[in-house]
């Protein structure tokens, strides 16, 4: 009876701990997207025509924080079989760029996207993301003790005006990098995530058809 | 926001539709795990290719029969990744395997397991019977050497033992070693799995204005464990 006991408890003990494991995933994976949708907030801004360049350039440096090593090159050192330390230089993070207008697949400096962003020869543009509860993420993948990597996915609507006549229209599929290190304070019961985004995919691009305002409307609601 | 939640988005999310972990909730009978798996085919040519059609019920009556759950860590499965290249400055595409490898403990990554192409092909001219390394060199120094690797160096292999082969993967990490060979982007990218028995099937993206897009299974084949094991060595 006693060891019947002692197995439930253990079962029992086991099963919390895996909830709970499963509850830090789960609180992990929620601040990701947060960060993934402070990223798109900062893009919308980054683009919006109605500011001044200032006010763009501004949200363009607050997004590349958002980033490993604000987005800029940075070194690694790699031990090669006698032990001699090499530096190897990195390109800062990159972003996938598709167009409607061509097949081909571009790859830039995110850096150099957001410049270019924040310069577009447009009237106005609008971007819509898809909301922070809907973008979906990858299981945690951990690459080092107290660091783990994981994907989100989400679609994002670009509308280009000029005249007032939206003149390129698209939604893209995308997928972003989100680097999580795990830092144990003294004195804290609960770790602290710090998360920074890195490369991004972009899977798809579909020409938007409709130049009905309710109808482009709509389709940046059920994105 | 129907389609999307419809959409299969991420590879780990078929993985966990496959696992019924996560179901689509769109449908009436939620808890119907035979609709469940068909709805990770492709619904087009589930519909128009009989023999598809076939081998996904079948395969999804093994997959339920055996308790068959897909993870990240399994060693039977593998990206197929098309590159786009450029070498020699010109354009050129490669096929690259990756599958995955336990770093120690609970870490993984991926690894390259084999390459396929045409600019890999170290054979591609063959050994001709009329190059060879004449059996007087041992007195001239071996001149001939320089001028095989300057003249006929298309057909070195000629000039090597019979018994020598080559490895593609060996072949691939030399040209981008030297520099000689860059990979500009992954074209296209599909997942084969191999965990059902008697079954190896593909994944694929699928872009489409539909509730069924996204990963989904685009083929299936049966297999035999001794083809799978031909299989699995290439691949580790």
């Amino acid at each position: 009876m006693k060891k019947l006991i002692l197995l439930i408890l253990f079962v029992g003990f086991c099963s919390y701990a895996k909830s709970a494991e499963n509850n830090i995933e789960a609180d992990i994976q929620r601040q990701a997207a947060t960060k993934v949708a402070i990223l798109n907030d900062f893009i919308k801004n980054i683009a919006s025509k109605a500011e001044s360049l200032e006010y763009r350039d501004y949200y363009r440096f607050q997004a590349l924080k958002l980033f490993v090593n604000n987005g800029n090159n940075y070194n690694i050192y790699v031990t090669d079989k006698n032990n001699i330390t090499h530096k190897i230089e990195k390109d800062g993070v990159t972003m996938q760029v598709t167009s409607v207008n061509h097949k081909d697949t571009t790859t830039l400096l995110l850096r150099n996207y957001l410049y270019r962003l924040a310069r577009l020869k447009y009237d106005k543009v609008e971007i819509q993301s898809t909301e922070v509860s809907n973008i979906k993420v990858s299981n945690l993948y951990k690459i080092r003790n107290n660091e783990y990597v994981c994907t989100c996915f989400f679609k994002q609507a670009f509308i280009g005006y000029r005249d007032g006549v939206p003149k390129y229209k698209d939604i893209t599929e995308k997928k972003i990098e989100c680097r999580i290190r795990v830092e144990h304070i003294a004195g804290e019961p609960e770790p602290d995530y710090i998360i920074l985004l890195g490369d991004i995919t972009a899977l798809d691009t579909q020409r938007i058809k409709s130049n009905n305002q309710d109808e482009i409307i709509d389709i940046l609601n059920n994105l | 926001m129907r389609q999307y939640k419809a959409q299969v988005k991420l590879i780990d999310e078929f993985i966990a539709r496959f696992n019924r972990q996560e179901r689509r909730e769109d449908v009436l009978d939620i808890n119907n795990d035979t609709l469940q798996l068909q709805l990770l085919c492709d619904g087009v040519r589930y519909m128009s290719d009989s023999v598809f059609r076939n081998n996904c019920d079948s395969m999804i009556l093994a997959i339920l029969k055996n308790d068959v759950s897909l993870n990240y860590s399994d060693l039977l499965w593998y990206a197929k990744a098309i590159c786009d290249v450029r070498y020699e400055n010109k354009n050129d595409s490669i096929e690259m395997l990756l599958s995955v490898e336990q770093r120690h403990d609970d870490l993984y990554k991926w690894v390259i397991a084999d390459v396929k192409g045409d600019i890999l092909d170290l054979g591609a001219y063959g050994r001709s019977p009329e190059l060879y390394i004449m059996p007087n060199q041992h007195e001239m120094n071996f001149m001939e050497l320089p001028k095989l690797s300057k003249e006929t160096y298309k057909y070195v292999v000629s000039y090597t033992k019979n018994s020598f082969t080559y490895n593609r993967l060996s072949v691939f990490s030399t040209m981008v070693y030297l520099g000689l060979l860059r990979i500009n982007i992954v074209k296209s990218l599909s997942f084969v799995f191999m965990q059902i028995p008697d079954y190896c099937f593909t994944v694929d993206y699928f872009v489409r204005d539909s509730y069924n897009c996204g990963w989904l299974i685009s083929d299936i084949q049966k297999m035999t464990e001794e083809q799978k094991v031909e299989l699995y060595h290439m691949i580790h």
